[in-house]
């Protein structure tokens, strides 16, 4: 009997050991979130450690990370743009042209789908494989050389350290599996919940927000302007979840932006996925949280100010009168119900453009290098 | 005649399970584990499942959902039962979140299975679509499941919707979300001190078949009709998109639809106890 007792004890101490051996993550990871703020999902094989964030922090302002040494991902997330860029699309290290604008990077991690329009997509790992090895258009052009930019880290003492600290447990962890998940951890530390509308919406502050900008709040949130059935919840985009999330039910929309003739080609978001015609044009709305940092606006830039971007919300679309894309956005069968147009007189316009500057988080664009 | 055999079999095991459990709780050791066993034999809740189906012909390119509370069984008498629900991702003891998208594969999420403790031969089922006052304005950041849904969501002042249809076809897209509207606070982001002066809550009670039987594992099958709301926004004389989402008053239409699930536009409270509702059937 006293040997069978043993033998448990044994067992579960062994237990405990494999368990802990399983475990990437060398140390707890601490979110500091505002009170009341859930925390973001994190995939059981890449859990949160600051040593992991160290070294993506490294890599994320890193030239050598691309081919050519010529970008870093902070070359189309630039942290004064809120970690987007000012450009109307943006230009990968061969001098390649991407199709789309660069989306900021503000609260990434709560993102239920990356990119501008991919449902499937649901994963900051497997995102981060398309700027890295993506082929076209090139970005960071790491496929093909692999070899070459793994030798860059493994001769620097200093990234030796730092993945050695990351990934403490592996014999040779500089590679691109661990430069991924570093790089996810890092960016799922880009949070921003510091903003005038923050403090009055959930410190209670009073004083936080204007008397203009209240209006601005009240017109957004209301159902004249419909702006919170795309931009609603507590990142201004529906597309977003947390650790305690529920079901996502209505996550991409086609806002009227393009209706060409027949035939003619041009990005029509989850449709080139998935090749429904109901896809067709439909995009993620992505958080308006540091929106006055993010300009040129839309998936593809086309919109350069955030006044432009009411005014096309005001006309319910968006009519092109020459060129290729010629034709009425306003008219597409896809297009949400909720794109109906409103009326705004010069004030409230200035009241709504007051609140969505209220959800500029100054210390975000400024502090995270430093 | 075999599976009869077997029931009875597999029932006089059970029983004679529980008996020889009953011997076995001589020893004062075991009394607590076995004492919990024997509650079991005896006491075991018994389970049921709604499921709601959407009656044919219905839309495509739909997605409905929308949150459940008070589940009741009421007998011939009048008398109450309070049903717990089984509490899951999707549903909490008391709310449960149902919703279907005729585009997935799958509609189990449009079903949800509850416990009761008595036997009793119910006449009506009983439930409400929406969310309790409390509950509605509660701290959103600290919503736990069903209520942790933002699509859901209006804002801190107007709290959930309770009801939403969204149809995304290429003649007629139109949506329906029903909440609690006239909800004062002094602004979308602090809870209303007093209860919203609409409502909005449906109240929906379904008679039961004969065939229904609670006293074993049972099922309830209701049946959402949409022919009446797609009616409406097939007569809709405006080529404005029907949008109907906390402003009922403004549009006939809106005013229409809330009349077709029971409530009076003007106050957002039941007509007649809410007893013309058309949307909720039991085939």
């Amino acid at each position: 009997m006293k040997k069978a007792w043993l033998w448990l004890v044994l067992i579960t101490f062994l237990l405990g050991l494999a368990t802990a051996c399983g475990r990437e993550s060398v140390s707890e990871y601490s979110w500091n979130l505002p009170a009341d703020f859930p925390p973001p999902q994190v995939p059981e094989d890449n859990p949160m450690s600051a040593e992991k964030v160290a070294l993506g922090r490294a890599l994320f302002f890193d030239k050598d990370l691309s081919a050519n040494k010529s970008q870093s991902c902070e070359s189309c997330h630039q942290q004064q743009f809120a970690f987007a860029e000012n450009r109307v699309v943006s230009v990968g290290s061969s001098g390649e042209s991407h199709r789309r604008n660069a989306p900021t990077l503000t609260n990434v991690a709560y993102n239920h789908t990356f990119t501008w329009a991919h449902p499937e997509l649901k994963s900051l790992e497997r995102q981060i494989l398309l700027p890295l090895f993506g082929e076209a258009p090139i970005e960071m052009n790491v496929s093909g050389n692999e070899e070459l930019i793994l030798q860059r880290f493994a001769g620097s003492p200093e990234y030796v350290q730092l993945f050695k600290n990351a990934f403490p447990r592996q014999g040779k962890p500089i590679n691109f599996d661990n430069i991924v998940k570093a790089l996810a951890s890092f960016v799922r530390t880009l949070i921003s919940f510091d903003s005038p509308f923050d403090a009055y919406a959930w410190r209670g502050d009073d004083s936080a927000l204007n008397d203009s900008e209240l209006r601005g709040m009240a017109l957004f949130m209301s159902e004249e302007l419909e702006c919170r059935h795309c931009h609603g919840g507590f990142n201004f985009s529906l597309s977003s979840v947390h650790a305690n999330s529920g079901l996502s039910l209505d996550e991409f929309h086609n806002t009227g932006l393009y209706n060409p003739a027949a035939g003619v080609r041009y990005d029509e978001g989850v449709f080139e996925l998935t090749g429904e015609d109901a896809h067709r044009g439909l995009f993620r709305p992505p958080t308006l949280r540091n929106v006055a940092f993010t300009a040129p606006y839309m998936h593809d830039g086309s919109i350069a100010t955030l006044e432009g971007v009411i005014d096309f919300y005001a006309a319910g679309g968006r009519q092109i009168n020459g060129g290729k894309l010629a034709g009425d956005g306003r008219l597409h069968v896809n297009k949400s119900a909720f794109m109906h147009g409103f009326t705004l007189n010069e004030e409230e316009k200035q009241d709504l453009l007051g609140f969505l500057h209220s959800l500029s988080d100054d210390d975000f664009v400024g502090r995270i290098s430093q | 005649l075999y599976s009869r055999s077997r029931l009875a079999l597999i029932l006089l095991s059970l029983r004679a399970s529980c008996r020889v459990i009953r011997k076995a709780a001589g020893k004062l050791a075991l009394f607590a584990v076995l004492y919990s066993f024997i509650s079991a034999c005896e006491q075991a809740p018994t389970e049921f499942e709604l499921e709601f189906r959407l009656a044919k012909p219905h839309p495509q390119n739909l997605t409905l959902a929308f949150f459940l509370y008070d589940l009741e069984l009421i007998d011939p008498s009048g008398k109450t039962l309070a049903v717990e629900l089984n509490t899951s991702s999707k549903h909490s003891k008391n709310i449960s979140l149902l919703h279907v998208n005729t585009k997935s594969a799958s509609l189990t999420d449009f079903t949800l299975r509850a416990r009761i403790q008595d036997n009793l031969r119910p006449r009506f089922i009983q439930f409400k679509v929406g969310l309790p006052e409390e509950v509605n304005h509660a701290n959103p950041l600290q919503a736990e499941a069903p209520l942790n849904t933002s699509s859901m969501y209006w804002s801190w002042q107007q709290g959930y919707k309770f009801l939403r249809i969204d149809v995304k076809n290429e003649q007629s897209p139109w949506s329906f979300h029903l909440g609690s509207t006239g909800c004062r606070s002094p602004a979308p982001v602090r809870p209303p001190e007093e209860a919203c002066s609409q409502p909005n809550r449906l109240t929906v009670r379904l008679p039961l078949p004969e065939s229904v039987d609670f006293s074993r594992e049972a099922k309830v099958a209701i049946s959402l009709k949409l022919e009446a709301l797609v009616d409406l926004v097939a007569a809709e004389p405006s080529a404005e998109a029907v949008v109907c989402s906390g402003n009922y008053q403004a549009r006939a239409v809106c005013k229409e639809m809330l009349t077709t699930v029971g409530l009076e536009a003007s106050n957002g409270r039941c007509r007649d106890n809410c007893a013309a509702q058309s949307l909720f059937y039991i085939p």
